[in-house]
């Protein structure tokens, strides 16, 4: 058998092979589309009420149970023409099988279409190789022995590329998938919006650490001594004990000071880095008595007292 | 695998691969923001800690106490202030003969002064008359 080299003279739509047992080697490096003759598909035509492809397609094996060969798996695809359904059976393990000896790798197959989307254009016969011919008959597209035909017929040569096809499908749709094409496109598009979401709040949490940084950064810049931890700490350590201590001072010296009234006044106060100690003169026993109780209430101890003075003593 | 056998499950292929694809953006998603909810702690301590500690060294280490240090001098009349010691980082000082009104003032001048106060002593030096004595470091 010669090797017949394809070319695509159509732009970006993929050459078109006729599919038949007389075919001859094929040499491609591209992939093309495929127009299976009926030696590969077993067709049905019925006019049933039904609405949609799937609910036709699920029902298609049970009209072929009479036809097929049950040792074979079997593919099947349905589509409206008119108001007939057609039901095609094949099998794609043959169809390939006899295309890799043809020299078309399954990978090379586009789109797979069905020689009875010729049936208006074979009301003229085709020939197939030296013996067989294709023509519809009834609205059936069917193989002939040319031998049948009238000698006198003249056959116009098929030209594939310029005849319009509506109903094809892809080698991966033509198995009975699990998960039909639609519903994987649309599951895929949501699992790539998904994705590409977490990928997003992944990336914004890394900036938004990336802006921490920095901000922490311009800090030490501003503070360079500070960039130690160790020397942090120490720091920290030096100004928390001196804040705590000199705001207990303060805060001592200001509740002596709220101590004194116009009913006694200070006699002395003596404030060191351990304690605070102040004598208060008082002018009556209620004063005493009121400033007893204020200085208790302030945590203030009595250190002496005597009958117009009194001594406290606060630790620090 | 054979490449028809690939062809046969093309869809649930793609489906487990971006599955896979979406199992790993989650797990970068989580990560992300686990890192960054430990890291944001983190940076976040260290931030307000470095902000502490120059706020309190602003407080505590202010070199311009130095300037202010000079009013004790000058906020009662000269004869009241009987000694005013400053040395490297410490001041000394003593009054006699305040009124109330003056030792109040410097009563309150002492406790907004950003030092360390490590002596202070007040003692009733005649009627509504003190004597104050007090020592502080920088």
């Amino acid at each position: 058998m010669k090797g017949v080299q394809i070319l695509n003279f159509m732009g970006s739509s993929k050459p078109r092979v006729l599919v038949h047992k007389d075919m001859e080697n094929i040499n491609v490096k591209d992939s093309i589309d495929i127009v299976l003759t009926p030696q590969f598909y077993t067709f049905l035509r019925e006019d049933l009420e039904i609405k949609f492809a799937y609910q036709a397609k699920k029902i298609a094996p049970a009209f072929f149970d009479d036809y097929l060969n049950a040792g074979v798996e079997h593919q099947y695809h349905v589509y409206k023409h008119d108001s007939e359904w057609y039901f095609f059976a094949y099998s794609v393990e043959e169809i390939t099988l006899f295309l890799e000896e043809r020299g078309i790798s399954s990978h090379q197959i586009g789109k797979i279409y069905f020689a009875q989307e010729l049936e208006q254009r074979l009301e003229h016969p085709v020939e197939l190789g030296e013996t067989m011919v294709m023509q519809t008959l009834e609205g059936t597209v069917t193989l002939l022995p040319k031998r049948l035909l009238s000698r006198e017929i003249e056959y116009f040569p098929l030209n594939l590329q310029k005849e319009k096809f509506q109903n094809g499908i892809t080698l991966s749709s033509s198995y009975d998938s699990i998960v039909p094409f639609k519903e994987t496109a649309l599951l895929s598009t949501l699992l790539v919006f998904l994705g590409a979401f977490f990928l997003f709040e992944g990336e914004r949490g890394r900036s938004a650490i990336e802006s921490l940084e920095l901000s922490k950064t311009e800090l030490l810049e501003q503070n360079p001594r500070l960039s130690s931890s160790l020397q942090r700490n120490s720091e920290m350590k030096k100004y928390t004990k001196i804040d705590k201590e000199e705001r207990v001072k303060r805060d001592a010296l200001m509740q002596v000071s709220k101590m004194i009234s116009n009913s006694n006044r200070l006699k002395s106060l003596v404030l060191n880095e351990k304690t605070i100690i102040a004598t208060i003169k008082i002018d009556s026993p209620v004063a005493m008595k009121k400033l007893k109780r204020l200085a208790k209430k302030r945590n203030f101890r009595l250190l002496n007292e005597h009958e117009k003075e009194i001594s406290v003593e606060k630790k620090l | 695998m054979s490449l028809i056998s690939i062809k046969r499950f093309q869809n649930e292929l793609i489906i487990f691969l971006l599955l896979l694809f979406v199992g790993f953006s989650f797990f970068y998603k989580f990560s992300a923001q686990k890192s960054f909810t430990s890291q944001k702690i983190k940076i976040q301590e260290s931030v307000s800690e470095i902000n502490k500690v120059v706020e309190l060294k602003t407080f505590w280490d202010n070199k311009k106490v130095k300037k202010e240090i000079i009013k004790f001098k000058t906020m009662v009349s000269k004869d009241k202030v009987k000694k005013f010691e400053k040395r490297s980082g410490k001041l000394a000082v003593t009054y006699q003969n305040l009124s109330v009104k003056e030792l109040n003032r410097i009563g309150k001048k002492l406790v907004a002064t950003h030092f360390k106060i490590s002596k202070l002593n007040i003692q009733e030096s005649g009627k509504n008359r003190y004597s104050m004595e007090f020592t502080c470091k920088w």
